[in-house]
């Protein structure tokens, strides 16, 4: 059973079309990025997978139910962090997660949760009073109440520093150990990649590509970026390595070779310097980037 | 299968949150104090009918203070996100319209029962003699009109989206009572019907539109347990004529307040239940 299916969902607002026949399917147990720039539909599709929002037309099952005729048994099994939020009335941050833990019926104690959030230092402050990071966290606390068995978090790392993003991610990967679904919405491609199995790309309404980070490289032959440190100036080879099938670009630093090609040309530009009598001190590369991917496909998406 | 709208330990919870935001807030202190006070002082002050007077002064206070307490507190807590973290918890939609009408209810009562208590105490200082069922029926009456208020206010800011208009709509509807507009509206319809003329009788069903007015229902329906407190009822619009019409009869002002009670609120959550949030 995959714990997120939509199938043909449309979204309309008037004339605005928010989302276009979607259709979507989250397997159960794994951890699905779900990436798009802002506006391009992330938050409505959210705002259904919890009947915050009624789609205009298509069917949504969370967890095997129907979540328009059983949105509180969805409720229940899955926890939220909301793109916006107001914290509850003027509940400190403790009565909060209390508050979270009674509505899912379960009897743990907050203070656990406030540590494992890194908020137990101003769990008797109003949460109104709480800096942007502070709220976020408590919101992911309110979210993990109960050990749900799906999360449902959209743009968890917003507001936070780089720590306290590293901090939500390691957190993600503890609650997909423990079994649970995490669907994670960004349009910061690098905090979805370092967490996610499968990768989702929304784009005007529309899931323009879903795959592995692995799979959407091999399918989208981006340029990536190869330097070659070699043991003399690098100079005389720059000609053959630009003629090379797949080289979009190369630079030379003295003896530092930059090159942007394809993945499948790499081996030809080291075997060049190679051919030319150079020794090579050092390679390094870097894999495509998935804003390169997220480019690729959304232009190509916007073209046709 | 649809799962149940309402859940009794989702209404229990939302219920004793409204409760406490009203402690937190410190409105709970401000209403209660302000009536306590307010009780106390009346009930010293006058030697007699202090039951009549206060259920008098409660035909105004109890509905300004429901829509006071109650007009933001859909609508406010929709524009603030709070929903989307509520909704985010096993709750329905309709265990929020409904454990915010008890917990609006439950800061209502202890408001009333403070201007009660203020009274006794008052009362009691001065020497003054109570009639202690006129003082019973006049408080169960005064929340009665109280709740109607919450209903409204409620229903108004489950409707909107815009806190202007739940603002504005409640205290609207309060001011189209008290004063005492809403009789007035067969006429004005009359008046653009006939081309800006006021015709020479008044409307058919006037008399009648009248007696749906919820203080005017609260007259007819007070009537057979005190006609004393009926007599000094304030806001009624319709005149009583000798014989009383069908429409005039206390089961019928019954029939009016409860209307008044539930359509509001239902309608609110209709449409509540039924919007994107």
């Amino acid at each position: 059973m995959p714990a997120i299916e939509l199938s043909g969902v449309t979204k309309r607002y008037g004339e605005f079309t928010a989302l276009q026949n979607l259709d979507m399917r989250v397997k159960s147990g794994e951890i699905f990025g779900f990436l798009g720039p802002n506006g391009a539909g992330k938050s409505t599709t959210i705002d259904i997978l919890v009947d915050q929002v009624r789609p205009t037309s298509g069917e949504v099952t969370v967890l095997g139910e129907p979540v328009q005729e059983r949105p509180v048994a969805v409720r229940q099994r899955a926890g939220l962090l909301p793109e916006q939020f107001g914290p509850l009335g003027e509940m400190t941050g403790r009565e909060h997660l209390a508050f979270a833990l009674e509505a899912r019926g379960v009897d743990d104690d907050a203070e656990s949760l406030l540590e494992r959030v890194g908020i137990a230092h101003a769990s008797d402050r109003p949460a109104r009073a709480y800096s942007k990071g502070m709220k976020q966290r408590l919101m992911l606390g309110i979210a993990l109440a109960g050990a749900p068995e799906l999360l449902i978090l959209d743009e968890p790392t917003t507001g936070l520093d780089p720590n306290g993003a590293r901090e939500i991610r390691q957190i993600v990967r503890e609650e997909a150990e423990r079994g649970a679904t995490v669907f994670f919405s960004s349009h910061i491609l690098e905090q979805v990649e370092a967490v996610c199995d499968r990768v989702g790309i929304l784009h005007h309404g529309q899931l323009v590509a879903v795959d592995t980070i692995e799979g959407l490289r091999e399918a989208v032959d981006v340029t990536g970026e190869l330097t070659i440190t070699l043991d003399s100036t690098a100079n005389s080879i720059s000609d053959a390595v630009a003629a090379i099938d797949g080289v979009g670009t190369t630079a030379i630093d003295e003896n530092r070779l930059t090159v942007g090609c394809t993945n499948r040309a790499k081996a030809k530009v080291i075997s060049t310097c190679l051919d030319a009598g150079h020794s090579v001190l050092d390679i390094e590369t870097q894999p495509a980037s998935l804003e390169d991917l997220f480019a690729a496909y959304t232009r190509g998406e916007t073209d046709a | 299968m649809r799962e149940r709208p309402v859940s009794m330990r989702g209404i229990r919870q939302l219920a004793r949150k409204d409760m406490a935001d009203a402690v937190r807030e410190r409105q709970l202190h401000l209403l209660c104090g302000i009536l306590g006070l307010f009780g106390l002082l009346f009930a010293y002050g006058s030697h007699q009918n202090v039951g009549e007077g206060l259920l008098f002064f409660l035909v105004f206070l109890a509905p300004l203070a429901a829509v006071a307490f109650t007009h933001q507190s859909i609508v406010g807590r929709r524009v603030n996100h709070e929903y989307s973290v509520l909704l985010g918890l096993p709750f329905s939609r309709a265990d929020i319209i409904l454990g915010t009408f008890i917990g609006r209810t439950l800061v209502l009562v202890a408001g009333i029962t403070s201007l009660y208590v203020g009274a006794l105490i008052g009362g009691f200082v001065s020497a003054t003699s109570f009639d202690w069922s006129v003082l019973a029926i006049g408080f169960l009456f005064g929340l009665l009109i109280g709740l109607i208020f919450v209903s409204i206010a409620i229903g108004l800011s489950a409707w909107t989206e815009s806190t202007a208009v739940a603002s504005g709509g409640a205290f609207g509807v309060y001011l189209l009572f008290v004063f005492q507009l809403w009789g007035i509206i067969p006429d004005a319809v009359a008046y653009l019907l006939h081309g800006f003329e006021s015709p020479s009788s008044r409307p058919p069903g006037a008399a009648f539109f009248e007696s749906l007015s919820p203080f005017d229902a609260l007259g007819n329906a007070v009537e057979p347990f005190s006609e004393q407190l009926a007599v000094n009822l304030p806001l009624i619009s319709g005149e009583s004529t000798g014989s009383a019409a069908l429409y005039q009869e206390p089961w019928f002002g019954g029939l009016v307040l409860a209307g008044w009670l539930i359509v509001p609120i239902a309608l609110g959550y209709w449409r509540f239940a039924t919007s994107d949030l």
